[in-house]
């Protein structure tokens, strides 16, 4: 870490998606966010921290890759269908090229930007990467750029979890196996889902040899100690891991759809796109069957402020990309003045984003952070460090337990535990007790039997995943949701009535270990509570 | 439910939305009366915890999202053989308890058929109800207790949580007019923390600087405090404790 750098961003992306698979149809609507991820985020991240390598650029980032996300990304099937998804975009914006010429020509430069990105996608992801972009992400890491660090299993939002201490544990345990597994070595960092914290959840991080994690912005402010250096160094909690709050004030100049950059009226407005406003006979072939329309990722109008809106200038817009980096350079130089007399240290600034936000929803976000990043670098103001650059410059934290908290709305657990999705955790946690109930009467089993388990464990792991009650809070997808989460409760109990019988299911089991292929090495006794062997120690 | 960003719809994308949610003649309707439809009708769903900060929540961002709604055609995500709907609630006789918020907690339970069987066998309808129990957090020694008055058929609860820094755990009772009460279960414990700066506002209203360190972090640059209901009431206690000053 640079010492004569007066502060320090600790930029922490988490890019995770949740598990959605369906080989039984052959194009099913949501994949799509797999792909619309990877064509319009992950892709063109890689092709932006390399160029900043390639032109010696200093910083460090932190990226949080899901195991399941990850599971998805080298997954023959996804990948042949992302290799469908991204011919299909080229083929649209050949037919927008010809459409645009003759209705509204003033719209060329952005198609060719869209047919540009299609043709660096496609070029990147087959003779770059051979179609495993988890390979880009490692080559960042090993040139020292990227710290890359895992999120629990299956993105539960662990707090609901607190009274089941084998689930928490599981979803720690399999996250960072699953790590090893891709990365070929332990995690330093653990991405918390949802930011969602209770005390006692680090004692797992450190069961795993977690060094540090993220928390909500209130999280040591709402703490029973007082935090000696507000949010701008890390604590130690009593079980000796680094953990870093957010800062929001910064955090929002950008993740604020009221007053964040995003919002500027020049920028490229997301929700008009050429899958709703063209009629259905032209773009039928793009959408889904049978009439469904969706996104394509064609946008060709601005956020404009106002009902009539105005066409996506890229000028303008790349004249605000530059401002903006500016302003928020300048605004971390006048905290960083302000704060330079309260502490002892250079303040350590997180911030805390969904990788998607960079890209997908935010259309010009990597183009920012290019910039912001290329603009620190010229500076002594500020410089982009990992928590784990920190902690090995500044070992020394005040000891505290955060408080119970998250980033949802309300800041605690409400998002998750609305009208609308409290009623799933009867189900979940019931399963949970009857998987820590066959784990204690079905110990070490072998051969068939053992698949079996496994893959009753693998299905209540799947279906703590924080997304579904969060998609059935906001109304968007909620039947898949749903569905996805009772499919896997309704699953377990599979085994569970099975295994009380002393019997197996075999179709079931054969048909299910080839439907949900996370977790291949998961081990059904880490949910026996009476278990004390060492597992997992990479 | 988010509520969809109306104005920057377009007609095809309003239409699809009205008729998703049954306004009538919504594909007839001019533009403007079309974005108004929505409006009112997207302000009678409100919102459990409407406040300002509660749009710069992360969770307010619409992750996985890929059309304005989802496709009003029903699918089927792949059965496997042998599985079955699951049931209501389950055959026993338990209690939990899920800490939503430090002022809300979640309660739900079931009731067995061997209890519900015992308790049928008394000449009289038993009446059910919830005795919350707060307890001191280090001791666990109680502080008080309430009771809520349930139906039979009730099967969850939302729980006021009077204090912070306390523990609480739940009892699902019955009781009959001849006075019997009994207990049918008892819940998990769970324990709200009282933050430091609850007890100690004085700390922050003398000195400016400690209070720039320990919570500019904290507020954009609008002014907006980040969505935490308790630092809400640190603030507002400070400006009280201002203005009596």
């Amino acid at each position: 870490m640079n010492k004569k750098k007066k502060s320090s961003i600790g930029l922490m992306l988490n890019a995770h998606l949740p598990f959605v698979r369906h080989p039984e149809y052959p194009r099913f609507l949501e994949e799509d966010w797999l792909f619309e991820s990877i064509s319009e985020t992950y892709l063109p991240l890689l092709r932006m921290l390399r160029k900043l390598r390639e032109d010696e650029v200093p910083f460090r980032i932190t990226i949080s890759l899901s195991p399941t996300l990850c599971t998805m990304l080298i997954d023959p099937i996804l990948q042949g269908r992302f290799t469908n998804y991204l011919r299909m975009q080229e083929e649209l914006g050949k037919m927008e090229l010809n459409r645009v010429a003759q209705e509204a020509p003033e719209l060329k430069p952005v198609v060719d930007s869209y047919v540009a990105r299609i043709r660096e996608n496609l070029s990147d992801y087959f003779d770059e990467y051979q179609c495993n972009i988890l390979s880009g992400f490692s080559d960042l890491e090993e040139s020292g750029n990227v710290e890359l660090i895992t999120t629990a299993a299956t993105h539960a939002f662990l707090p609901l979890y607190s009274e089941y201490s084998t689930a928490v544990n599981a979803q720690v345990e399999l996250a960072v196996q699953t790590h090893v597994n891709f990365f070929k070595k332990r995690p330093k960092g653990f991405w918390l889902p949802e930011c969602g914290y209770y005390p006692g959840l680090d004692e797992y991080l450190k069961k795993e040899n977690i060094s540090f994690f993220q928390l909500g912005a209130q999280a040591l402010s709402l703490s029973e100690t007082r935090p000696e250096r507000g949010n701008y160094a890390p604590v130690i909690t009593p079980s000796g891991v680094y953990a870093f709050a957010r800062d929001y004030h910064l955090t929002n100049l950008i993740w604020s759809n009221v007053e964040g950059y995003p919002s500027d009226p020049v920028y490229r407005e997301f929700y008009r796109d050429i899958g709703y406003d063209l009629p259905m006979e032209y773009i039928r072939p793009y959408i889904h069957e049978p009439q469904a329309r969706a996104f394509t990722g064609f946008k060709y109008y601005a956020i404009t402020g106002s009902q009539h809106k105005q066409y996506y200038s890229m000028e303008k817009a790349q004249r605000k990309v530059s401002e903006h980096a500016s302003n928020f350079l300048y605004e971390v130089k006048r905290k960083t003045d302000r704060l330079r007399s309260l502490l002892d240290r250079p303040p350590f600034y997180t911030l805390a984003f969904d990788a998607e936000l960079f890209g997908h929803w935010w259309h010009e976000g990597l183009d920012w952070l290019d910039t912001v990043i290329r603009q620190a670098a010229e500076t002594d103001d500020v410089g982009f460090n990992t928590p784990k650059d920190y902690i090995a410059t500044y070992p020394e934290a005040q000891e505290l337990t955060p408080a119970f908290s998250s980033w949802g709305e309300g800041g605690y657990a409400n998002v998750w535990t609305d009208g609308q999705n409290v009623h799933a955790y009867r189900h979940v946690h019931k399963a949970l007790e009857r998987m820590e109930e066959l784990a204690i009467r079905f110990p070490h089993q072998n051969s068939l039997k053992q698949r079996f388990l496994n893959q009753a464990a693998r299905e209540v792991i799947l279906s703590m995943a924080s997304d579904w009650p969060f998609i059935m809070h906001n109304g968007t997808s909620s039947s898949y949701a749903s569905r996805r989460l009772f499919d896997h409760v309704q699953n377990f109990s599979v085994v569970y009535e099975h295994m009380c019988k002393n019997a197996v299911n075999t179709e079931w089991l054969v048909k299910a270990e080839k439907r949900d292929i996370v977790f291949p090495d998961i081990d059904y006794n880490m949910f026996n509570k009476d278990s004390d062997r060492n597992r997992y120690n990479g | 439910m988010i509520i969809p960003n109306i104005e920057a719809l377009s007609i095809s994308e309003l239409q699809f939305i009205a008729k998703r949610y049954g306004i009538e003649n919504g594909d007839q309707l001019a533009e403007d009366d079309l974005r108004e439809a929505l409006h009112e009708l997207f302000e009678e769903f409100g919102t459990e915890y409407s406040t300002l900060s509660a749009l710069y929540s992360p969770s307010n961002q619409k992750r996985y999202f890929n059309q304005i709604y989802e496709s009003p055609e029903d699918f089927q995500v792949g059965s496997l053989p042998g599985v079955q709907e699951l049931p209501p609630f389950y055959s026993e006789t338990a209690i939990h308890l899920l800490l939503k918020d430090p002022s809300w907690a979640h309660a739900y339970w079931s009731i067995g058929p061997n209890d519900f069987k015992k308790l049928s066998e008394h000449s009289q309808d038993p009446s059910f109800f919830l005795r919350v129990f707060m307890c001191d957090l280090v001791h666990g020694n109680l502080v008080d207790s309430f009771d809520i008055p349930i139906a039979a058929d009730d099967i969850s609860w939302n729980v006021n949580l009077p204090e912070r820094g306390r523990s609480f755990y739940i009892s699902l009772m019955y009781h009959y007019d001849d006075e019997e009460v009994g207990v049918l279960a008892t819940s998990n414990t769970i324990a709200t923390r009282k933050p430091y700066f609850q007890d100690h506002i004085e700390e922050l209203e003398e000195n400016e600087d400690d209070f720039y360190l320990l919570f500019s972090s904290l507020v954009t640059k609008g002014g907006v405090l980040v969505d935490s209901r308790a630092i809400h009431e640190i603030f507002t206690a400070l400006e009280r404790k201002r203005e009596l000053a």
